[in-house]
């Protein structure tokens, strides 16, 4: 995934947050999703337009994770939320 | 396709210029010998028209009202002319191509629970080539309300008030605002006029979702507090019926419909100054979610999104409700999904209700700790799905 280009969730998604842990819901599709605490904050950043490095960095801050596994993790969530259209290149 | 009761279609045939514009078309269609499918029937009153014109009729509803039409049917000399099916039509199998299929699947909108997913699946299997489907279309309309009062129900409770004592209620009043209801409006209310937000032409639909969009630019400085939402419902031709703020003349001369449908009210989170001169846009959209649909609307003034609602927002209060939901969750059986796949395994194997509940009572006694109680747990099941005999 390349690093630097900058994503951002798509406007025909809805998100709840309850708990720490968001729900989605994609308008095109009526599907449901759920997102774990990491997860939810990532999506929450994504509101503005980031890149995956920006997005593990940040992470680094908030979480007790080192940039490499920040990264893994980064690439492996925002690949899934492209897969499923949840968000888009900003 | 609803909770309607009996007590409900009352109201409904009371309706005149709804009943006026449906039975004129059915009476411009229907020729003797025609087969005619009423869907979402209710207690059958188009279906029994319908056969009166000489068709033979099938008419289609899950609710059990429609079981009513056994009666009214034989009270009019009508009875063979008359199929009752107490089922959701997605599942029925009518066994000869319809003439004519008419559906009223409206409440104070149109996309009333799965009701348009059933039309156009009536329209696909049950109409033959050229047969005609009432209503033709529905036109939604809408216009900005101004009367701030309006908001008092909503979301303004929430924000504070004399007996609260300062309690926060705020967190709830975002939800407060994501609901739309049934309100009934008058056309002074209205800040701007009526513009044409989205069309549903049933004929040719095939699609679910709604997407609708209308701008308004005030001439002057205005507050706004929400929308008024309705339909300008085109049974037929000339012939329809609105349920547009009282006051309001109806567009294209249709019947003005009583105030049993109401004008629906599309409430932002709080009132809005909108600028002389600005392009105020208004965008509806709807998603099916499980055989309901999600309404979704978003303000936006010269093109930016400045309030968005939506009914996702207003249901499924907890988290846990939301999750279940979720297509990533692997779900786990209550004791009471047990004890139904129980019960449901023995539906088939020639035992009765009786001896199923006496079952279920001895294996799940914290569930049903007298068999009365799961006789009668058993008895919902099966009024629900177990095959109904014809």
């Amino acid at each position: 995934m390349n690093q630097e280009t900058r994503y951002q969730v798509r406007p025909e998604v809805l998100s709840r947050v309850l708990a720490g842990e968001a729900v989605l819901l994609d308008l095109q599709s009526g599907t449901y999703f759920g997102l774990n605490d990491v997860a939810t904050r990532v999506w929450e950043l994504l509101r503005e337009p980031r890149s995956p490095a920006e997005l593990a960095e940040q992470l680094t801050h908030e979480f007790e994770v080192t940039l490499e596994m920040a990264r893994g993790d980064v690439d492996q969530l925002v690949g899934e939320l492209i897969r499923r259209g949840l968000v888009g290149p900003a | 396709m609803s909770d309607y009761t009996l007590a409900d279609y009352v109201g409904m045939l009371g309706d005149h210029a709804r009943m006026e514009a449906y039975t004129r078309a059915l009476r411009r269609h229907v020729r003797p010998g025609h087969v005619v499918v009423d869907l979402g029937a209710g207690p059958g009153v188009f279906a029994l028209f319908a056969a009166r014109l000489g068709a033979r009729v099938h008419a289609i509803d899950p609710n059990e009202a429609v079981l009513a039409l056994d009666e009214l049917a034989s009270a009019s000399g009508l009875r063979e002319r008359v199929v009752i099916h107490h089922a959701d039509s997605r599942a029925v199998d009518l066994g000869e191509p319809a003439d004519l299929v008419v559906a009223d699947i409206r409440g104070t909108l149109p996309l009333l629970g799965p009701g348009l997913s059933c039309v156009v699946d009536a329209r696909r299997r049950f109409l033959r080539p050229g047969g005609v489907l009432l209503p033709e279309r529905d036109v939604l309309r809408a216009a900005p309300l101004r009367d701030p009062s309006l908001l008092d129900k909503h979301a303004r409770p929430w924000r504070g008030a004399d007996w609260a004592e300062g309690l926060t209620l705020e967190p709830l009043a975002r939800f407060a605002s994501s609901t739309w209801v049934r309100s009934s409006l008058h056309a002074p209310q209205l800040l701007c006029p009526p513009a044409t937000l989205a069309e549903i032409p049933y004929r040719t639909l095939e699609t679910e979702h709604l997407r609708g969009q209308a701008t308004w630019t005030p001439a002057e400085q205005s507050r706004i507090c929400g929308f008024a939402v309705w339909f300008d419902a085109v049974i037929d031709g000339d012939l329809g019926y609105s349920n547009a703020p009282l006051g309001l003349p109806p567009t294209d001369g249709a019947g003005r419909a009583d105030s049993v449908y109401g004008t629906a009210f599309f409430p932002l989170g709080d009132e809005l100054v909108i600028p002389a001169g600005r392009a105020l846009g208004l965008t509806v959209l709807t998603t099916p979610t499980g055989d309901d649909h999600t309404w979704t609307w978003r303000v936006e003034l010269d093109g930016r999104v400045v309030d968005e609602q939506s009914t996702f927002f207003s249901g499924l209060l907890g988290r846990a409700s939301l999750e279940r939901r979720a297509e990533t969750f692997r779900p786990e059986p209550s004791e009471r999904a047990r004890a139904d796949a129980e019960a449901l395994g023995r539906f088939g194997g020639g035992e009765t209700l009786g001896e199923i509940a006496r079952a279920l009572a001895e294996r799940h006694p914290s569930l049903f700790p007298t068999y009365a109680r799961a006789l009668d747990h058993v008895g919902e099941l099966s009024a629900r799905i177990s095959r109904r005999t014809p």
